[in-house]
Parts: C-alpha cells; sequence; structure tokens
C-alpha cells in the first residue's frame, strides 16, 4: 500500500535519470508526435529561408483558425483539435526559438513567497493543453460579451497575470478579434504580467507577430503580488493552478488582486470547485487509461468511478467567496485558508487501500469549463500523507493517520508551497 | 644527573604508522638520527604502496606488524633498544607487550583537544560539528582508545573552507615539530614527564562514520550543519543525496541566509544558470554547489539540467 502511495507521491522524480513519467498525462500522446513533425516542417521552413513577414501570417492565419474553431458550437472533433493544436503549438514554438533567449532566462524557475514559477522552457508547453485554452477561450469570449452589453463603451480592462510566454488563454481570442472586428464589444485594455524576464520577451516578439499591439495596454515583468494596477480591472483571467490548486500561487495572486477589481467584474474561471475523493491508485490512474489513448472527463471508466468513496467539496471559490475566505495567520509569515470539512464513512472496510485525492473543476464561465481529466489543472491530486486505517512502515513528519469515520477539516497553506492541508477535525 | 636522561641525539625512536601523513615527521628523525625503524601494518592500497617505498628509498627500517602476530614485532622493537614509540595515523591498537618495548613507552599524536573526538577520525568529526579551532594532543598510549594522559596540547585552526585533506596536510607539516618538542620533553625528564590525565567527563567519540551518518538528513540537519557534513566528507566520503531510487554524491554546499517560505526540507527551491540550485532546510537554504554521480563532476545547476530536476521536487530524508 505504502509503495503504491509512494509511487504517487508529488514531486518525486529520479535524479540521475529524466524524470519518472507519470500514468497520465494533459498533453495527448498523439499531440506530441504531431508537434515533432510540425516543428521539422518549421525547421524546413526556416532552412529555406521563409520571410520573416510569411512566418508571420501564418502564424496569424493559425491562431485565427484555433480561436474561429473553438468559439463554434458544438464539440470540435478530438482529431481535429489535435492537429490544430500541434500546428498552432508548432507556430508559436517558432517564436519561441526567434525570441533566441539565453539559457539563464529559458531554464531559470524557483519560488516566491506564494508560489512556484516554471521555467520558460517548461512553461511554453501550456499551449497544448486542449480543452483548458478551448474552456477559456470559449469563456473569456462570452465573459467580454456580457460585459459589453450593459452599454458602456469604456475600454473593458483585461488582466491576464502570470501568463506565460505565449499568454495562450487569451491571445488566439485577441487574434481572433483583430482579424474578424466584432460589433457591440467594448474595446480591450489588456494588461499582461509574468514575472519571468524569458517569458515577457517572447511575449513582445508574439504580440508584434500577431499584430495586435493595439490591444495592449502593457506587458509587465514583475510579480504580481507587487502590481497595483492604476485602473480597476474589469476581467481577470487566472491560469494555470497546477492539479490539485497546488503548487502555483494563483489563490494569492487572485486574493490580491481581488482588492482592484471594478465592482461588475469578472474572474476567468468563474468558479473553481476542488473536492476530494478517495480511490485506489492503480484503478484511477494506470487500469483505466489502458486503452484510452489520451485523459478526458468522458473517458473516465465506470468501474474506476465505482471504487471511488466522495467526501465532498473542499473549496468553492468564486469572486464572492473569494473576498470571505477566513485567513489564520500562523506566524512567521505564514497563513492558512479555512476550508471544508468532510466525513471518512464508517465501516468500510477497503479504505486502506485508497488514497486521497482533490480535483478540481473550473467552470470558466457560463457553461464552459474543464472536469476532471480533461486538463492539467483537473486531473486529480493524490496526498499520499493521509494514511487512513493503516499505519506506514515508514512515517513522515506530515503523515495524517486517520480512521473511518473521522471528520476531516481541511486548510489551503499559503506559503511558498500552497496546497490543501487536511487535518483531523 | 639521571643516569636514564639521555643525550638528545641518542635517543631511538621508534615510528607506528602506515601513512603518508607521518612521512614527514619520519623523514625528520631520520634526518636527526633519531629513527630507529617504523613499525606498520601492511594493507594494499596505493597510499601504503608509496608510503612504503618512500621509506624504502630513504633507507629506514621497517618492522612488520600482524595484528594477530605481534610478538615477532615486539622482539624486534626491544632488540633495537628504542627510548620512545612515537605513534600517528596508526589504525591498530597496540598491545602491552608492544606498548612497553620502548624503554619510555609509546605516545599517540591525536588531532583533537582531548578527550574530546577520541577515535579513528576526529578531524572529519571536528569539521563537520563547526569547530574553528582544537589541539593536536599528544599522550601516553594505554590500553584504553584515546584515553591516556596528556603531555602536551597545541593549537590549530580550522578555516571556514578546510575540507579534511586539507586539515590532514597541514598536520603533517607540522608534524615534524610536534615529534621534535615530544623528543624534547621526555630527553629533558628522562623518559618521565608530568602528565595530565584527561578529564573523563568531556569525553566524546570520533568513529569512522557509518553510511547511514552520511546521509543529509533534511528532517533534522539546519543548512550549515548540512554544509559543514558535506565540508567533512569532501572527498574521501562524500554526503549522499537520494530522490527515488537514485542517490548523488554532494561534494560541496553552502548556507545562504534567505527565505525559504515556509517549503518543505528538502525541496528544490531554484535552478538558475546564474545562482545554481538551491533547496530548502528546516531553517533556511542549502546551495548544492558540486554534485557528482556516474555521469560526472556537476555545479548544481549543471546537474539539475542533466538529471532533470525541476522546482519542487523533494530529495528524500
Amino acid at each position: 500500500m505504502r509503495l503504491e502511495q509512494a509511487q504517487h507521491r508529488a514531486g518525486d522524480a529520479a535524479p540521475s535519470t529524466r524524470p519518472l513519467k507519470a500514468e497520465t498525462a494533459f498533453v495527448d500522446p498523439q499531440l506530441e508526435r504531431l508537434f515533432t513533425q510540425s516543428l521539422r516542417r518549421q525547421l524546413e521552413n526556416l532552412l529555406q529561408a521563409v520571410p520573416l513577414d510569411e512566418q508571420q501570417e501564418q502564424l496569424r492565419e493559425q491562431m485565427e483558425t484555433l480561436a474561429s474553431t473553438l468559439l463554434q458550437d458544438g464539440q470540435a472533433d478530438h482529431q481535429q483539435l489535435v492537429d490544430l493544436f500541434a500546428e498552432t503549438a508548432s507556430q508559436l514554438f517558432r517564436v519561441y526559438r526567434q525570441s533566441e533567449l539565453g539559457e539563464a532566462q529559458d531554464t531559470r524557475q524557483f519560488f516566491t513567497r506564494t508560489g512556484c514559477v516554471m521555467a520558460v522552457k517548461d512553461a511554453v508547453h501550456t499551449c497544448k493543453d486542449i480543452y483548458r485554452v478551448r474552456a477559456f477561450i470559449r469563456g473569456i469570449d462570452q465573459a467580454i460579451r456580457a460585459q459589453s452589453t450593459q452599454g458602456s463603451a469604456q475600454p473593458l480592462h483585461v488582466l491576464y497575470p502570470a501568463c506565460g510566454p505565449f499568454a495562450p488563454l487569451l491571445l488566439p481570442l485577441i487574434r481572433h478579434y483583430k482579424a474578424q472586428p466584432q460589433a457591440g464589444l467594448r474595446p480591450l485594455r489588456i494588461t499582461l504580467i509574468d514575472i519571468q524576464e524569458g517569458a515577457v520577451q517572447v511575449l513582445h516578439n508574439l504580440i508584434r507577430d500577431l499584430d495586435i499591439e493595439d490591444y495592449i495596454e502593457d506587458v509587465l515583468c514583475m510579480d504580481v503580488m507587487d502590481y497595483r494596477p492604476a485602473q480597476p480591472v474589469d476581467l481577470l483571467v487566472l491560469e494555470a493552478m497546477q492539479r490539485g490548486f497546488s503548487r502555483e500561487g494563483h489563490l494569492s495572486m487572485a486574493r490580491h488582486l481581488s482588492r482592484f477589481l471594478a465592482a461588475d467584474a469578472l474572474m476567468i474561471p468563474e468558479r473553481i470547485r476542488v473536492r476530494a475523493f478517495l480511490n485506489e491508485g492503480q484503478a484511477e490512474f494506470v487500469d483505466q487509461w489502458q486503452d484510452a489513448g489520451y485523459t478526458h472527463s468522458s473517458k473516465v471508466k465506470p468501474e474506476a468511478a465505482a471504487t471511488r468513496v466522495e467526501l465532498g467539496a473542499i473549496l468553492d471559490l468564486t469572486l464572492d467567496s473569494l473576498r470571505q475566505l477566513k485567513e489564520i495567520q500562523l506566524g512567521q509569515g505564514a497563513s492558512v485558508l479555512e476550508c471544508g470539512r468532510v466525513q471518512l464513512p464508517k465501516d468500510q472496510p477497503d479504505l486502506s487501500h485508497k488514497l486521497m485525492l482533490y480535483c478540481v473543476e473550473a467552470t470558466t464561465f457560463g457553461q464552459e469549463g474543464v472536469r476532471e481529466y480533461d486538463s492539467g489543472i483537473s486531473h486529480p491530486l493524490p496526498d499520499t500523507a493521509v494514511c487512513i486505517d493503516f499505519r506506514p512502515r515508514a512515517a513522515e513528519p506530515d503523515d495524517l493517520l486517520l480512521k473511518s469515520g473521522d471528520h476531516i477539516q481541511f486548510y489551503y497553506k499559503l506559503t511558498g508551497q500552497p496546497g490543501f492541508m487536511p487535518t483531523w477535525a | 644527573m639521571n643516569s636514564d636522561v639521555r643525550q638528545d641525539e641518542a635517543v631511538k625512536v621508534v615510528f607506528f604508522s602506515s601513512s603518508l601523513l607521518a612521512l614527514p615527521a619520519i623523514l625528520h628523525l631520520h634526518d636527526q638520527g633519531r629513527l630507529a625503524a617504523v613499525v606498520l601494518t601492511p594493507r594494499p592500497d596505493g597510499e601504503f604502496a608509496l608510503f612504503e617505498q618512500q621509506l624504502q628509498q630513504a633507507g629506514i627500517a621497517r618492522l612488520p606488524l600482524l595484528p594477530d602476530q605481534p610478538d615477532g614485532c615486539v622482539a624486534a622493537v626491544r632488540d633495537l633498544g628504542a627510548d620512545l614509540g612515537l605513534i600517528c595515523a596508526f589504525r591498530h591498537r597496540l598491545p602491552e607487550a608492544l606498548r612497553a618495548a620502548p624503554a619510555w613507552g609509546c605516545y599517540n599524536i591525536h588531532p583533537s583537544h582531548l578527550p574530546a573526538y577520541r577515535g579513528a577520525q576526529p578531524l572529519y568529526w571536528l569539521i563537520r560539528e563547526g569547530h574553528r579551532h582544537s589541539q593536536y594532543s599528544v599522550m601516553r598510549v594505554e590500553e584504553g582508545m584515546d584515553t591516556g594522559p596528556v603531555l602536551l596540547q597545541e593549537p590549530f585552526e580550522i578555516g571556514p573552507y578546510d575540507t579534511l585533506n586539507a586539515l590532514l596536510g597541514r598536520m603533517a607539516a607540522w608534524l615534524p615539530q610536534l615529534a621534535e618538542r615530544v623528543v624534547e620533553q621526555l630527553v629533558a625528564t628522562g623518559g618521565q614527564p608530568p602528565l595530565r590525565p584527561q578529564a573523563g567527563e568531556d569525553a566524546s567519540l570520533a568513529p569512522l562514520p557509518t553510511p547511514a551518518q552520511l546521509r543529509v538528513d533534511w528532517r533534522r540537519q539546519e543548512a550549515t550543519e548540512i554544509a559543514d557534513m558535506v565540508r567533512a566528507g569532501n572527498p574521501q566520503y562524500g554526503s549522499l543525496l537520494r530522490m527515488a531510487a537514485n542517490q548523488v554524491q554532494l561534494l560541496q554546499a553552502t548556507a545562504l541566509r534567505e527565505d525559504n517560505y515556509g517549503i518543505k526540507p528538502g525541496t528544490i527551491l531554484s535552478i538558475d544558470q546564474a545562482s545554481g540550485l538551491k533547496v530548502a532546510t528546516r531553517d533556511g537554504v542549502l546551495r548544492l554547489d558540486i554534485l557528482m554521480n556516474n555521469d560526472g563532476v556537476f555545479d548544481g545547476y549543471r546537474f539539475a539540467m542533466q538529471a532533470g530536476l525541476s522546482v519542487a521536487m523533494c530529495f528524500d530524508s
């Protein structure tokens, strides 16, 4: 049991080999293959000295195609999306490569007081997360339209913090607006923020190549926690918390930025719901995906779902609830937010074989969103510190020993390593 | 004049060592005409072979001591009519007959402020436990390990960047003077110098570090403790880091006064070409400067790139 838990312990990797591959990944393996083929074509283009303006035109067309396809009602076929994203990713990687980041800019990764900051070389892959990009593009489009129906012609201040080198959840949509001006939409003034100098350098080049400078108010290289906008924010785009709402500081960012939102501002996602459940690691992460090809909520197998023990919501985040979260100071700059409380079922014999898992589901706007396994953010995150009805042979200091029937009070840590902290209640 | 008091130049010293560390002192005594022989215990390694070769080239008599059959060595030392036995970096405890073979007995040169750090590896533990100074102690050899009464002590410094080899090198350079002082004191007192018993309550041990003691324990060790441990182990013992099924030797690390943002000890905090590979400790931050595995020796940044590490990964405790 403990071995199985250890295999899923977050952050484990092999220091003298390549990191261990997770059983599940947010990028469809086929997309990776197509992406590689597309990169080869890009290389051929470079070798054949395709003029820059032609490459820029290809990029614009690709981003327009991506956005318009995603905005069409009705599900696009998964295979079509894979092809589309592979080509889009390769176009974006062309911009990334041509930005010629130094190694230091490309590989630097670190923690701030609110969370982890990915290296640019890793952050570029976010653009391959098909269903996250889809949910955000559709959600943001609908949110902008909703904000534009209120009669105001004032510019809409859109803020996208920690946006990475491609700001992939927004810029394809902006290119689409540029190519096909939308009647009745308020003018957009977009502020993009990233703490990585390399990401900002790529962003500048991408904005130039997309020819969307007139939409961009500012591209700032700074810690979001130090940002104080001159104008209220109308639309806050909150991108990339890791699975289980862990590791990155998006909750702290949202709390900080909530002070600068306009009265009728929207946050995208408008709702983030995190629930806890129990399941066997093998069934959850391995068996049900053996023949799946890729992970998606539509492919969750009933057999795996049947062995789950749902515990309930531990965090339900909206703009309103964000402002009401109760912060508890722990001293030395650390604090926690009080979250939900659940109870383990009584008299269930097999709990000792099950892992505690946290699963994020996000509603970007209206009916749009990501469900479990749709995206990198919605893969269930195991918490191997929780030991139910068993005592681990090799105890860890942060182990939480529980027994069936116990109540669990969850807190959310606001430290450099944010995430949920269950306690016996 | 006491009849036992010999003329300085007539003193015969038997030196017990199997280490190159003692070679400068041995050659110094040999040059002074005081060295009767070197007692050594053969072992199959390069250092011993070089040591023996140097003695041979200098024309120094060598007496092998077989730990299970010491009688031959005892008889040989007696036959030499040795006055004094000097011991340094000798891995075997002497049987009573051998300790008593020289007329004035045997004295051991031990690099710690006895009674602290008795045992085989005092310098390792002095560095590891962050000492900035200690003393060479010369004590008369008794049955117990490093428990005999002290003849003299001389201070030495331990610098913030000193490694075990650095201290051993300085000790080797200092040994000729120390050996000379021991001989002078014994000659001046007819082999009956005033000795100071060790205060047993201040005693501590300095054994060879075990494999378990060479593993970095992120839960319990603070940044400075780990950095000192790594410095003490560089390069003979190393310090082991583990992640999953893999391990790597840490050869140099630096404790930093930086915020670890409350992150779990052992977690990688940053990977940066300029500032290297930093890891959270229970009290702050440790920079992993030099690491070694089967692929080679790397600085922290290159190791992280080579091994595919990323922030938030965690080394095992």
